[in-house]
C-alpha cells in the first residue's frame, strides 16, 4: 500500500511540475536583442546595445549576447529570479512586458511604414517587426 | 579595464601604469584643448558635461547633447556607404535615415546639423554589396564632403549610438584601446578606414560656423 502510495504522490508531483513547467513557458519568452530592429530604434525601451554594466562597449565592432525577456501574467520579481542578469557570468537580459514590446512593435512598424512612404529605403524592416510581434503573439497572447 | 585587471595580478609591474578608455581619452583631449586656449572653467567643466550626474559614469552622448544644446556644437553624421555597409548590418542604414529625417543620432537623440555619407562606397564585388538593398546600384564616391571632414582641426566622435568615442582630426581618427596595453593601446585611422562605418562627429561652434556643409533639411533654423 505505502508503495502504491508513493508512485501515485510521485506520478502527481511529476504531473504537476510539468504543468507548471509548461505554463510558465507561456508566461515570457527569451529573444535576441537584435529582434527589435536597429538598436537606434530599439534602445529607448531595450537600453544599450552593450552591456548594461559598462559605461561603454569595445573599442573594435562586436556583437553582445544580450537577451529580452517578455513576460506576460507573470511578476518582474519571478522572471528575473527565472533569468538574473548577473556581469560575473556575463549574462545580460533586460525585461520587457509584454503590452510595452506590442505597444513598441505596433508603433515602430508605423514609422518604418512612414517613412517608406516618404520614400526612405527601409528594405524589409516592417516586415521582420511584424514577423517578431505575430510570434510574441503567438507565444505569449491571449 | 584589463589595466585594472593586471594590476590586481601583477601590482609592482603596473604600479605607475594608468588607466584609461575612451571617454576618458576624449575627456581629457577635450580639456586639454581648453585650457590651452585659456578656457579654464570649461577645462573644468567639461568633466561635469559627460555624465548625466555625479555619481554616473561617464557617457559620450550625454556630452555631445550638452555641448551641441549649450556650447553651439555641430554634429556631422558619416557613413562610409549609405546603402551598402560591408557589413550588411541595417543599423547603419536606419541610423543614416534618422540622420537625414529626424537630425538626431542614437537612441539618447543628440542632434545633428550636417550628414556626410558616400566616402567609400562598397565596391560590387564585396559579398556583403547585396545583402540589405540588392536592387539598389552602387553609391557615387562624396570625395567633396570628405575634403571638408579633412579640414576639420578639432573635434570628437561617437560610434554605435555611444558605444564607442574618439577623437577626430583633419579626416583622422585617434582613438584609445581600453583592453591594451603599450604600443596598442593608441590607434590612428582614416576615418575612411575606420571599421565602425558609421559615426557621428561632433565640432566646435567656431569650426562649425566655417563648415562647408549642407545644413540638414530638419536642422534649419535650429
Amino acid at each position: 500500500m505505502k508503495f502504491i502510495i508513493s508512485i501515485y504522490l510521485g506520478l502527481m508531483f511529476i504531473i504537476g511540475g510539468c504543468s507548471t513547467q509548461i505554463e510558465d513557458k507561456n508566461k515570457y519568452l527569451v529573444l535576441p536583442y537584435s529582434s527589435f530592429g536597429p538598436s537606434t530604434m530599439s534602445g529607448s525601451l531595450l537600453g544599450v546595445e552593450w552591456f548594461q554594466w559598462l559605461p561603454h562597449g569595445e573599442s573594435r565592432p562586436k556583437k553582445y549576447d544580450v537577451n529580452v525577456i517578455i513576460y506576460h501574467e507573470i511578476s518582474l520579481t519571478d522572471v528575473k529570479s527565472i533569468y538574473p542578469t548577473s556581469q560575473k557570468k556575463r549574462v545580460d537580459y533586460r525585461y520587457i512586458s509584454y503590452s510595452d514590446a506590442i505597444s513598441y512593435f505596433n508603433r515602430s512598424i508605423i514609422d518604418v511604414i512612414n517613412m517608406e512612404q516618404e520614400g526612405y529605403p527601409m528594405g524589409n524592416l516592417s516586415q521582420e517587426l511584424t514577423s517578431v510581434k505575430t510570434h510574441i503573439i503567438d507565444e505569449l497572447g491571449n | 579595464m584589463k589595466l585594472v585587471l593586471n594590476r590586481k595580478k601583477h601590482p609592482k609591474k603596473y604600479e605607475n601604469y594608468k588607466s584609461t578608455d575612451c571617454i576618458t581619452y576624449v575627456l581629457n583631449f577635450l580639456s586639454f584643448a581648453y585650457k590651452a586656449v585659456g578656457n579654464n572653467q570649461m577645462a573644468k567643466d567639461i568633466w561635469l558635461m559627460g555624465k548625466e550626474n555625479r555619481q554616473a559614469d561617464f557617457k559620450g552622448t550625454i556630452l555631445a547633447k550638452r555641448l551641441v544644446n549649450n556650447k553651439n556644437w555641430a554634429g556631422i553624421y558619416v557613413s562610409a556607404d549609405s546603402i551598402h555597409p560591408t557589413d550588411g548590418d541595417k543599423e547603419h542604414t536606419f541610423a543614416v535615415v534618422m540622420a537625414k529625417r529626424n537630425c538626431t543620432f542614437s537612441p539618447d537623440k543628440v542632434p545633428l546639423k550636417h550628414r556626410v555619407v558616400n566616402y567609400k562606397p562598397t565596391s560590387k564585388n564585396d559579398p556583403k554589396f547585396q545583402s540589405l538593398y540588392p536592387n539598389f546600384g552602387a553609391s557615387t564616391l562624396n570625395e567633396v564632403d570628405y575634403k571638408v571632414l579633412e579640414r576639420i582641426p578639432f573635434g570628437f566622435g561617437l560610434s554605435r549610438g555611444g558605444m564607442h568615442c574618439w577623437v577626430f582630426v583633419e579626416g583622422f581618427v585617434y582613438e584609445v584601446h581600453w583592453d591594451s596595453v603599450g604600443s596598442g593601446l593608441y590607434e590612428k585611422t582614416a576615418l575612411r578606414d575606420f571599421p565602425w562605418l558609421s559615426s557621428a562627429i561632433f565640432v566646435p561652434n567656431d569650426v562649425a560656423a566655417n563648415l562647408k556643409l549642407v545644413t540638414l533639411k530638419c536642422a534649419v533654423g535650429i
